[in-house]
């Protein structure tokens, strides 16, 4: 019987004096793809930085209500970096660091401790394939990450969030910055991963929440105005501003 | 923690401002080279406290530390040839500086420092040895009796155009005499002429070479300046041997020496003559020196001070 | 119709001269060090290959350049110096520079840094002259009562004082290489649970690498050819000396120059100036290395994986803990044992007088460490006194007073079977190999191991680094309280109005002239060196293409540049400007004297700042159909203005700085000068002046504290126009 990885109960965000985020309640299942949808400063991106607390990182960033992870509430007595070792993101534009493609994957591992290389070897390699990009870069591992192509680097950063055995995967939306073959590389990724990660994904592009999610919550100036199994919101969306905004009336 | 760390970098800058005063510097007021005073040119005198030990407290097994100037300073040349010992011959390990002003201040700062400097560059920082009983006064230097002793000399090279020659007389003549004798030195020219101005002379020229002579050259030319001179005179360093080569090859039409005159193409005269005072630490109880003692400090022979006298 | 193609030709042509333009101020560095090796191997090198012999010179140990016959031009003693306290420096400026740099930029809290950046500014603009004095009144003595020496004018002295000269360079230029690493590494560090420590060291830091490595290559450039400062703690003697002997006096290549010339002329003076040139070549030889490892291309670094940047910072943190254990253990007992000689040692050997050996036949003996009896070809001699010191094998040199002759006879006496010992009062005592060095080296051994320790015993590997960029940032704060309080405490109360009058008296040796002097000369020297080195830089950046070979000459030739000691730059501009162009000691010889000096400075921090700003800029006014040119000066340069401030700053610093060189060409005159051709003493050559007469010392430290009010005066309003330019071209 699968559970709830994430639930939100009445989460509020304000950065300084403008709120971001108003009242959202929901229940992330474990294990399947949900993708956040909703216009530009609708307040997607927002909600997902706060699930592994990278606004934190933001001055005057304010978060009330509750947020727990497999019951644990995020904000209270729990390690940040260990917080960010279960969730796990991938950025909208690719950023490896400016070193070899083997180190870029072992820096998250290297960081939790794991310092044997033939344990580094392995991660590494899993990490690759279970990103899909082992073949193409099997051979040239110790060459500068930075030579890859753009669709590589998403695959690589993706390789990267993944060597650290996350059970969370926050993408925000990774593949609007690349070519619509890396995309489409990267949606099958993506529907392979869910079985064993549960990933939550900001995507600016309805058809790719409609080809790759289980369920879609739409966003609207920092509410969340609809949730629900994928099908069910794009066919039959409840919500009159939900309908308006899938069927193209403004966004 | 952070604000622990706060108040310790805090405190940390404020004691390190704080002790940056450490070790106390003296101005020096009068000269050691007779009893005129030659003008004091601070403004204030501050108070002569040292963080050194008093004499009663000096250790005397300890190693001598001998300070030299650099090789070709003419005040060097002086000493060592006065003292009798080559040039080449000071001990290898002496510590090299190469003005008064550094010289002082190594001597100030260590206790079992000696050195030697012109006597009108010494300060009451430092105490000035009498060698053999004679104190580097302007009367014994006079006389003779001070033996370290050299002469600032002017030099051109074998004709002086109007503008400098002009310059040459006054420093030569009575008035320019009565300055050296006011800084302290002592008068290279005994019972000189009083200055006959030239006064077509408007031109400029350069004066430049040894740094020992260039405070006096500074005062004469300030003097020529207040007593009408026209000609406007440029003053440089350099040190002796530029004062010689760079009067020969017209960089200036006047140069300064401040030992013998090497170069045989140049014509010289002696404008003044200064003592070469030796000086050791005011925590030093020695007064006194022997010219035989001088010469095996600096040939690295006599090592500890116990040793001396 | 006509207009247009007429406007497409003007713009066609206006680029082209432009490119041109561009490439002629690149080449102006290239043809500066060109004219500097022709003057200086001119005059250098024929002595050097036809009198003296190049091995000779470079592999001579003795110096003695005066001597009547046989004069000796042996520069190696003074080469190892040069090379120990530029290493010395190193070690202790480069990582306390670099992780200060981290500090300021990721992790120091904003009332620190308000205050933290315009001191080490400011710092960058005290004088050579200034830090000599503080290290001469300051560490030498402090050094000399903590290690229980002699004398602490020591190769460990100058390496401190140098480890701290450099610390602004390598500071500034490292913090704004940090800064300029984009923040999507940081995040993309932290979202995989790295610490904000880990992130810093592990991502930006090495991201930062080129920038960083510059800043070193700057730093090593600046200690090398220190001069004036060098010269007030570092004792001067022209002796060999070996690397652990951090506790004795020793002579750098530039103040072998300085020192001697004043007098040098002839062979000497060529020697000099040859000396300068070895200089050279050793620069040279140091930023070919440094362009070998950080060899890169923009996307492919052949050392990117094997190469990764890691921080030994435990080794050399324990190294300055040790450093500072071993100067706390050593006074207090010595590590390596005095013992006295329990067996006889029997004494043989020669005698060495002045230049000469002679061997007569000496015996003796030793016993219980007192020398029982001592035979010279047959004389047996009552000791009463012995003196030496021998080292490092059987070689003794001492004086033996030779009882009932009366004199005194300066000896050497080989004594065969004692590795090294002391003779005081004709008792032996064997003390350590090397003596009291051995004793120095092994408290800072011990003492980097127990720091080591320490550390990783309060905290783990985070903590530890964290600790260490504390650490770091203190010592910097510290030492530089220490400089600023020194100027400030010895200054001050000597400050008085007469020293501003307009007229410079030998009474009132006022300031005020040599203050007039000092704008202008900033003024000319920046007309000059600006244009040519933004210019240059806006080639090699924005013209040139990657990896082009021309690039890379101009690259080592401007960091070569950069490398040329002051002194050196004085002497070149004395026999060019001065005597050649027969400039005489004027402003005019000064000022071009310094353009070239400080062009590197400007071309190296205009370049970082140009590659800092994004392509994306550039790619947007393409984009919309503006051509190169306007998108330099429109788009890429007033971005890239607060970098290309910063070094203009450092320059200025090192302008107002300036003593060695400017006294070689601009002189010493000490009124507000007359004209361009007219001599003129800017503050810092006012400051040196003063303080080498002995009898104004306080006006010199006067002059110090005005020397520093200038510097934040100037900082200030370059930190104000660099805002206002910012302000101006962020749009919104």
């Amino acid at each position: 019987m699968r559970k709830n990885k994430y639930e939100l109960k009445n989460v509020d965000l304000w950065y300084s004096d403008f709120q971001a985020l108003k009242d959202v309640n929901m229940d992330i299942m474990e294990k399947e793809v949900t993708a956040f949808i909703g216009p530009s400063g609708c307040g997607k991106s927002t909600l997902i930085k706060t699930l592994n607390r990278m606004n934190d990182l933001v001055e005057g960033c304010r978060v009330t209500g509750k947020i727990h992870l497999d019951g644990q509430d995020i904000f209270g007595n729990i390690n940040v970096n260990h917080l960010r070792k279960r969730v796990g993101m991938v950025f909208q534009k690719p950023n490896p660091f400016p070193m070899s493609i083997y180190d870029n994957i072992a820096f998250g591992p290297r960081t939790h401790g794991i310092t044997a290389k033939l344990k580094l070897d392995e991660i590494v390699e899993k990490s690759l394939r279970d990103a899909a990009i082992w073949e193409e870069t099997k051979d040239r591992l110790k060459k500068s990450a930075l030579g890859l192509s753009g669709g590589q680097q998403q695959r690589l950063c993706i390789a990267r969030a993944l060597s650290v055995s996350p059970e969370v995967l926050l993408m925000d939306e990774p593949t609007s910055a690349l070519d619509p073959i890396s995309t489409s590389k990267i949606e099958d990724l993506i529907s392979d991963l869910k079985g064993d990660y549960t990933v939550i994904i900001v995507t600016h592009n309805m058809q790719q929440a409609t080809r790759i999610s289980d369920k879609t919550a739409f966003f609207l100036l920092g509410e969340m105005v609809e949730f629900g199994k994928t099908e069910t919101l794009f066919s039959m969306p409840k919500d009159k501003r939900c309908e308006d905004y899938i069927t193209g009336r403004f966004g | 923690m952070k604000k622990l760390l706060k108040i310790a970098l805090a405190m940390g800058l404020m004691t390190a401002m704080i002790s940056g005063c450490v070790p106390e510097d003296n101005t020096p007021s009068t000269t050691t080279q007779g009893g005129t005073t030659a003008a004091n040119d601070d403004t204030k005198a501050a108070d002569a406290t040292t963080t050194t030990a008093t004499p009663g407290n000096f250790d005397d097994s300890q190693a001598i530390l001998v300070i030299t100037r650099e090789d070709g300073s003419g005040t060097r040349g002086a000493f060592v040839e006065i003292i009798g010992i080559g040039n080449d011959e000071i001990v290898a390990t002496a510590e090299v500086r190469n003005n008064a002003g550094d010289i002082l201040g190594a001597v100030e700062q260590n206790d079992v420092a000696i050195s030697y400097i012109s006597a009108g560059s010494v300060s009451n920082a430092v105490t000035a040895l009498t060698i053999e009983g004679i104190a580097p006064t302007t009367d014994n230097i006079r006389s003779g009796a001070y033996a370290i002793q050299r002469p600032f000399n002017v030099v051109h090279n074998g004709s002086l155009n109007a503008d400098a020659q002009d310059f040459w007389n006054f420093i030569f003549s009575a008035e320019g005499q009565a300055v050296v004798v006011g800084r302290g030195y002592i008068e290279g020219v005994m019972n000189a002429p009083a200055w006959e101005q030239d006064t077509s002379a408007t031109g400029s020229i350069t004066v430049g070479g040894s740094t020992s002579v260039q405070p006096l050259m500074e005062r004469l030319i300030e003097a020529y300046v207040a007593a009408g001179g026209t000609v406007t005179v440029e003053l440089q360093g350099g040190g002796s041997g530029v004062g010689e080569s760079s009067t020969v090859d017209g960089t200036f039409e006047i140069g300064m020496v401040s030992r013998e005159v090497r170069v045989a193409t140049l014509t010289s005269g002696e404008l003044a003559i200064d003592g070469i005072a030796v000086i050791v630490n005011k925590a030093n109880p020695l007064t006194d020196i022997s010219i035989e003692d001088l010469k095996d400090i600096y040939l690295g022979d006599l090592t500890i001070w116990n040793q001396v006298g | 119709m006509k207009r247009r193609t007429l406007k497409a030709e003007d713009i066609f042509n206006i680029e082209f001269i432009m490119r041109i333009v561009f490439i002629l101020s690149a080449l102006t560095a290239v043809f500066a060090v060109g004219l500097i090796c022709f003057f200086l191997f001119a005059r250098g090198l024929p002595a050097i290959f036809f009198e003296i012999g190049p091995i000779k010179f470079i592999t001579g140990t003795e110096w003695y350049p005066r001597r009547v016959e046989n004069p000796l031009f042996g520069i190696l003693p003074m080469i190892l110096g040069s090379i120990y306290v530029t290493a010395g420096a190193i070690i202790i400026g480069v990582p306390v520079g670099i992780l200060t740099a981290v500090f300021m930029a990721k992790m120091c809290p904003l009332w620190l840094y308000r205050f933290l950046k315009p001191l080490i500014s400011l710092l960058a603009g005290v004088p050579s002259v200034v830090y000599g004095f503080f290290g001469m009144m300051i560490i030498v003595p402090w050094l000399r009562d903590a290690l229980n020496l002699t004398s602490g004018s020591t190769m460990l002295a100058t390496s401190i004082l140098l480890g701290i000269m450099i610390l602004p360079t390598v500071i500034t230029i490292s913090e704004s290489s940090l800064r300029a690493v984009p923040d999507e590494l940081y995040e993309g560090a932290v979202a995989l649970g790295a610490s904000h420590t880990r992130a810093v060291y592990r991502v930006i830091l090495p991201a930062a690498k080129s920038g960083v490595l510059a800043a070193v290559v700057l730093g090593i450039g600046r200690a090398i050819g220190e001069t004036m400062a060098v010269r007030m703690v570092a004792g001067n003697q022209a002796l060999m000396r070996a690397p652990w002997d951090i506790t004795e006096g020793l002579r750098t290549m530039t103040t072998n120059i300085i020192l001697e010339m004043g007098y040098a002329d002839g062979l000497h003076l060529e020697a000099l100036i040859a000396t300068g040139v070895v200089l050279f070549v050793f620069i040279v030889l140091i930023n070919v290395l440094f362009s070998v490892l950080t060899k890169k291309s923009e996307k492919e670094s052949k050392f990117a994986g094997k190469f990764s940047f890691k921080i030994p910072a435990d080794v050399i943190y324990g190294g300055i803990i040790g450093l500072v254990l071993g100067m706390a253990i050593i006074p207090n007992f010595s590590i390596a044992p005095n013992i006295s000689s329990s067996a006889d040692i029997s004494i043989s050997g020669a005698i060495v007088r002045g230049n000469e050996m002679m061997s007569p036949n000496i015996s003796g003996t030793i016993t219980d460490g007192k020398i029982e009896s001592l035979n010279i070809d047959g004389v047996e001699i009552v000791t009463t006194r012995i003196e030496g010191l021998f080292i490092n094998g059987s070689f003794v040199e001492s004086s033996i007073e030779l009882s009932g002759e009366g004199g005194r006879e300066r000896s050497v006496m080989l004594i065969d079977g004692i590795d090294s010992g002391e003779i005081v009062n004709g008792e032996v005592r064997i003390i350590s190999f090397y003596g009291k060095n051995i004793d120095v080296l092994i408290g800072i051994i011990l003492g980097i191991f127990l720091g080591i320790l320490l550390i990783k015993l309060i905290t783990g590997f985070d903590g530890l680094i964290k600790v260490m960029t504390w650490i770091a940032a203190f010592i910097t704060i510290t030492a530089m309280g220490f400089v600023i309080g020194y100027i400030l405490v010895r200054g001050v109360p000597s400050l008085s109005l007469d020293l501003f009058r307009f007229r410079y008296t030998a009474d009132n040796t006022s300031m005020m002239p040599s203050v007039i002097n000092t704008a202008i000369m900033v003024l000319a020297t920046l007309l000059v060196a600006v244009p040519f080195g933004v210019g240059s830089a806006i080639y090699l950046v924005e013209y040139a293409k990657r990896g082009n070979k021309f690039v890379k000459v101009i690259r080592i030739v401007t960091e070569t540049l950069a490398g040329i000691p002051s002194i050196v730059y004085g002497l070149f501009g004395m026999i060019f400007f001065v005597v050649f162009l027969d400039w005489g000691y004027s402003l005019i010889a000064g000022s071009f004297t310094l353009s070239i000096m400080v062009l590197p400075l400007i071309m190296r921090t205009t370049e970082e700042s140009l590659k800092a700003v994004p392509d994306a800029y550039r790619e947007g006014s393409f984009a919309l159909g503006a051509g190169k040119l306007r998108t330099v000066f429109m788009i890429v340069l007033p971005a890239a203005i607060p970098g290309i401030l910063a070094g203009i700053i450092l320059s200025v610093g090192r302008i107002v700085g300036e003593t060695a060189a400017l006294m070689y060409t601009a002189g010493i005159a000490p009124q507000i000068l007359r004209g361009p051709l007219s001599s003129a003493r800017t503050l810092s050559v006012h400051m040196f002046i003063l303080s080498g007469e002995g009898t104004h010392r306080e006006q010199a430290h006067a002059t110090a504290v005005i020397l520093l009010i200038l510097v934040i005066v100037i900082n200030s309003i370059s930190s104000f126009i660099a805002g206002k330019v910012a302000a101006k071209k962020s749009t919104k």
